[in-house]
């Protein structure tokens, strides 16, 4: 093996990096989780025209978020993202249940992606601090996550905006990470 | 750590030193001096500003960070303190007041902004929605909008059938700054609509519109927009005068933007930044001034 071959190898391969990719529709919440997890201020929040990408350290990891904006006429570059994803964190706003279908449909359509086969999947069913907010069972039944068989899933309950729930799907994200694949 | 002790000696000591011997020699006070050194505008107001900052006298320290100052006040007690003569130097009453004005209506302009920012849009209430709707007349007066919600709203860059969710951490302040903009400068805003239609340089004009609304909002907290009050305005700037700059700001990112021939608007962020960053180097400037021919004034 050359050097420079063992270089390339070696940063190829920084074993803590986790690549994360936060998608869903328009205003489910995906920047204000992503500021939340970068410890930012939440209250500021604009749309995301393009996208927002952050590192944040999480113990021995150091998660590298892209968070792409939902928006109808940005959604066909999402595709330009799905490369070396590690974990797939896909955000719902539970208390829009008049598009409940058409994050479904998106979600469904992300799921047969090639290049997103077998990664795992989060779904963060945010926005639980409002009164008309879907509970996650209901969610998890429109969206037909238990069909899911080719890939681990899990469904976590937030809201981006206290932060509650965030750390148990982000330990959930670690925890699936460090299994050996 | 050189640099620190030297600025701990000079205003500890030096300073104060320089200026007595100053005051006994012109028999001027140290503001008397800057006011009539310095032409008007940010270099004097700059200047008096950090006098206050560095003074003895906790009264005359707190103008700067007063939440609500009345200027004339001020000035009186400036002069009764400092022990003035006003009829040798006429001018030095209003020169400093205007100073004051700058100093404090920036201070207010700062609450006011924020007190918009932190007023959530709320379909419940009359006033937002006629406010929206205002804006979509302004923008689209050939066009009657068939629903309060619909996708038509996509016509204007917002990003669903429903612009409320997209004002989020800019509230009212986002919607009243484009209402602005296509209020006294229609023209140009119409044209910049269209532009940003363009098939392969496009974007979504009202999202980029409430994001141009997040960087001013942010220079502003930030202070970056001192120098450019301090030479355009010259008494309290208004609110009036911010949503000026976020006519500004708009018509000259929208250039920048058509410019930078990004590939996509997956770009914008990158391109935004790079956008901040020379502004701000412009806004250091002490000749700060965002005014020029953009909005043909």
């Amino acid at each position: 093996m050359g050097l420079l071959e063992l270089l390339r190898k070696l940063k190829a391969s920084p074993s803590h990096e986790i690549r994360v990719l936060l998608l869903g529709l328009d205003n489910a919440g995906k920047t204000t989780i992503l500021k939340s997890l970068a410890g930012e201020e939440v209250s500021k929040v604009t749309p995301t025209q393009g996208f927002n990408i952050k590192s944040v350290k999480q113990e021995k990891w150091n998660l590298n978020v892209w968070d792409i904006g939902g928006q109808r006429n940005i959604r066909p570059y999402w595709r330009n993202y799905f490369e070396n994803t590690d974990v797939l964190i896909y955000v719902i706003d539970s208390a829009d249940r008049k598009r409940l279908d058409e994050t479904g449909l998106e979600l469904t359509e992300l799921l047969e992606e090639e290049k997103l086969q077998g990664v795992p999947l989060l779904i963060f069913a945010n926005k639980q601090d409002l009164l008309s907010a879907a509970p996650p069972g209901e969610i998890a039944d429109s969206l037909g996550l238990n069909d899911i068989r080719t890939r681990t899933w899990q469904i976590q309950a937030c809201s981006a905006m206290s932060g509650e729930g965030l750390e148990h799907g982000m330990n959930w994200v670690l925890k699936t990470c460090s299994k050996p694949k | 750590m050189i640099l620190r002790l030297w600025w701990y000696l000079y205003y500890g000591c030096l300073h104060r030193m320089l200026k007595w011997v100053l005051r006994r020699t012109t028999g001027k006070c140290e503001l008397e001096r800057i006011c009539s050194g310095y032409p008007s505008g940010a270099e004097r107001t700059k200047a008096v500003e950090n006098c206050l900052k560095h003074s003895r006298i906790v009264a005359l320290k707190k103008i700067v960070t007063a939440e609500n100052l009345n200027a004339v006040e001020a000035v009186n007690n400036i002069i009764a303190l400092k022990s003035v003569y006003i009829n040798r130097n006429q001018s030095f009453r209003p020169d400093l007041l205007q100073c004051l004005q700058q100093i404090g209506g920036y201070q207010k302009l700062v609450n006011q902004v924020r007190s918009l920012q932190k007023e959530k849009y709320s379909a419940t209430e009359e006033d937002h929605e006629k406010q929206l709707m205002k804006l979509w007349n302004l923008m689209k007066p050939e066009t009657t909008l068939e629903r309060r919600k619909t996708k038509q709203w996509g016509q204007l860059g917002f990003q669903g059938d429903d612009p409320a969710t997209d004002f989020r951490g800019m509230g009212i302040l986002g919607l009243q700054n484009l209402i602005f903009f296509a209020e006294n400068y229609n023209s140009i805003a119409s044209k910049v609509l269209s532009q940003s239609l363009h098939p392969k340089f496009g974007y979504s004009y009202a999202v980029v519109g409430i994001n141009l609304t997040s960087l001013i909002f942010d220079l502003l907290c930030k202070k970056y927009l001192k120098y450019h009050f301090y030479n355009t305005v010259s008494g309290e700037p208004a609110l009036y005068h911010f949503h000026r700059v976020y006519c500004y700001v708009f018509c000259e990112f929208n250039n920048f933007w058509l410019t930078e021939e990004p590939e996509s608007i997956m770009e914008f962020s990158r391109i935004l930044d790079k956008y901040r960053e020379k502004l701000i180097e412009r806004l250091r400037e002490p000749q700060a001034s965002l005014q020029n021919n953009l909005l043909g004034e």
